[in-house]
């Protein structure tokens, strides 16, 4: 897995990379706060939701269709919701297909989609315009534990170390004719796991005596500071309000 | 299992951030106590959670074409104790929902108490009861790692279908079956990986597995210890309580939903209108945003349950498990 596959957008730079990571993850946070707590009958307040995240995308210069890919991502969950769509609510029915489903299981369905892809998308918009690390400094700007976040960066360091390994025993195992097809043979995936532990294993031994050597005493030093500008503080102010202020009037 | 956003209601959400948020604070509180050398934790447990990340990339077949990948949370709990187990799925849970669209942010309270407690914490209780079932030795150990694994996964997916309908997503007659269903088949592929795992690292690093090394020692004595096994089941016991308390606001609106959903038999094939009244008893006024004044008092009346059960699991783990007496430890600040 290439570095920059994920936040590969993360280094452009547009008005909204340059805000203040800070800032950013609260106004997503509320953002999705907001979707999630909107119930599904005020369709319009999800029209204008898309709108708003249609219109910071196209400010940040992060193409819809990444945005938009990376969303439906989550629509297979839905089908959880759909099986028992025909069991929800009882109450009115509406004929679909032939069959006769609740209005109001209709409803919960379109809401948990329309929110979950909403979510989806504010996340990676914001993960496309933040580096994760500013992200992860962002956070730890806002009080998340030091230990955390400090675990959450090694973690995503050695994320791609170890998918790469992963991914290569298993052409390792792919290149010897392992095909799999039957559940037992899951024992085999297994093996590879266990070979996989071994490595992240003795990595952390490693990294742990290097990471000694240049001065470890428990926590990471952070390199860039993060700067709270004007801008930053304007866009704070008033997109908050403006949010809170759309939630109440459309609904 | 990555519950997304939407799909758990607001209270329920909030509750398991909650619950969520004092376990990994425990729990890394334990390992700043626990490991031998608390600043090797820090890489150690970063790449453990990139492994179990890496490792949920491997699918394995589950049959019919499709196949289920490796959750990795009772193993976790197996090769470095149930509280690292917590932080390393927090973790994953958390990069997870951030870069991969997997799991919403507002579910990811759900989704730690899913995963990272029930699966990797429950999951350990699951094989320290377990193994002292079964005869010691290598062939127990594994067993047992393989029966909790399975279970953590069952679970995992149980209590993430009732988050469901205590939500009025999904009926949990529906739910339910579906998702245990599911994983139960998906938790033979899990327990065989499991016990792949346990036997090639104990091969390979013996030394790891602090359990494995106790094993080996003991030579044939059987090496039980007794005592932990019951303060382990005590604190399930407390984790127990502290769920129901959780679910109690919802349940409470019902009081015999639970019973007519043991007795619902009928209700999958049936379908019919005169069924789905408990349905709607059970969810009586359910609405997305229900942040009425009486929801959010229960909700709340739930919530402070939950932390007085987990403030005294806490407590009785203090007065009974005394901190193991270490000669020579390195002691870093």
């Amino acid at each position: 897995m290439e570095h920059g596959f994920l936040d590969k957008y993360s280094g452009l730079d547009s008005p909204v990379h340059r805000l203040d990571a800070r800032v950013k993850a609260i106004v997503a946070l509320f953002f999705i706060l907001l979707v999630v707590t909107t119930p599904p009958q005020h369709l319009l307040a999800f029209v204008v939701y898309s709108g708003l995240l249609v219109w910071t995308a196209a400010l940040a210069r992060v193409p819809l269709a990444f945005v938009a890919g990376r969303a439906v991502l989550v629509l297979p969950f839905s089908a959880l919701v759909a099986l028992g769509l025909p069991f929800l609510g009882g109450g009115e029915t509406v004929a679909v297909l032939g069959m006769s489903l609740s209005v109001k299981g209709l409803w919960v369905l379109a809401g948990a989609a329309m929110k979950s892809l909403l979510g989806v998308a504010t996340l990676a918009l914001l993960v496309s315009t933040t580096p994760f690390s500013s992200l992860l400094a962002g956070l730890r700007g806002l009080g998340a534990p030091t230990l955390f976040i400090d675990l959450l960066s090694l973690t995503y360091r050695y994320l791609f170390v170890l998918v790469g390994e992963a991914m290569r025993l298993r052409r390792a195992a792919v290149a010897r004719g392992y095909h799999p097809k039957w559940l037992p043979q899951a024992i085999i995936v297994g093996r590879l796991a266990g070979n996989l532990f071994v490595r992240s294993y003795e990595r952390a031994e490693r990294a742990y005596g290097a990471m000694l050597l240049r001065g470890y005493c428990g926590r990471m030093p952070t390199a860039r500071p993060l700067q709270f500008r004007m801008t930053d503080a304007v866009v704070l102010v008033t997109l908050l309000p403006a949010l809170i202020a759309l939630r109440i009037l459309v609904s | 299992m990555h519950i997304p956003d939407g799909f758990v209601s607001g209270p329920i959400n909030g509750a398991a951030a909650v619950v969520s948020a004092a376990a990994v604070g425990f729990s890394v509180w334990r390992v700043k106590r626990e490991v031998r050398d608390r600043k090797f934790a820090v890489p150690l447990l970063a790449t453990t959670a990139a492994f179990v990340f890496a490792a949920q990339m491997l699918n394995f077949p589950i049959g019919g074409g499709t196949s289920g990948h490796f959750l990795g949370a009772a193993t976790a709990a197996a090769l470095l104790g149930p509280w690292s187990a917590c932080i390393v799925l927090a973790l994953v849970l958390v990069i997870q929902g951030l870069l991969f669209a997997d799991g919403g942010i507002s579910a990811l309270g759900s989704n730690i108490l899913n995963m990272g407690i029930i699966g990797g914490m429950v999951g350990y209780l699951t094989m320290r009861g377990v193994r002292a079932l079964l005869p010691t030795g290598r062939g127990g150990y594994l067993a047992s790692a393989a029966v909790a694994s399975w279970a953590s996964v069952v679970l995992a997916s149980s209590v993430c279908a009732l988050e469901l309908a205590m939500s009025g997503t999904s009926p949990l007659g529906i739910a339910l079956p579906a998702m245990a269903g599911t994983h139960a088949i998906i938790g033979i592929g899990e327990a065989l990986i499991a016990a792949a795992v346990l036997a090639a690292v104990a091969t390979a690093r013996p030394d790891i597995i602090p359990e494995w090394a106790n094993l080996h020692q003991a030579g044939t004595q059987p090496k039980r210890a007794p005592r932990s096994v019951w303060v382990m089941a005590a604190a399930g016991l407390a984790l127990a309580v502290a769920l129901a308390v959780f679910g109690s606001p919802f349940a409470s609106e019902a009081p015999d939903g639970l019973e007519k959903v043991a007795e619902q038999k009928g209700f999958m094939q049936a379908a019919s209108e005169d069924k789905v009244v408990w349905t709607k008893a059970l969810f009586p006024d359910y609405k997305v945003t229900a942040i009425g004044s009486e929801k959010v008092s229960t909700s709340l009346g739930g919530v402070i349950g939950t932390m007085a059960a987990f403030g005294l699991g806490f407590v009785a783990i203090k007065l009974i498990m005394r901190p193991p007496a270490k000669g020579g430890g390195e002691k870093v600040t």
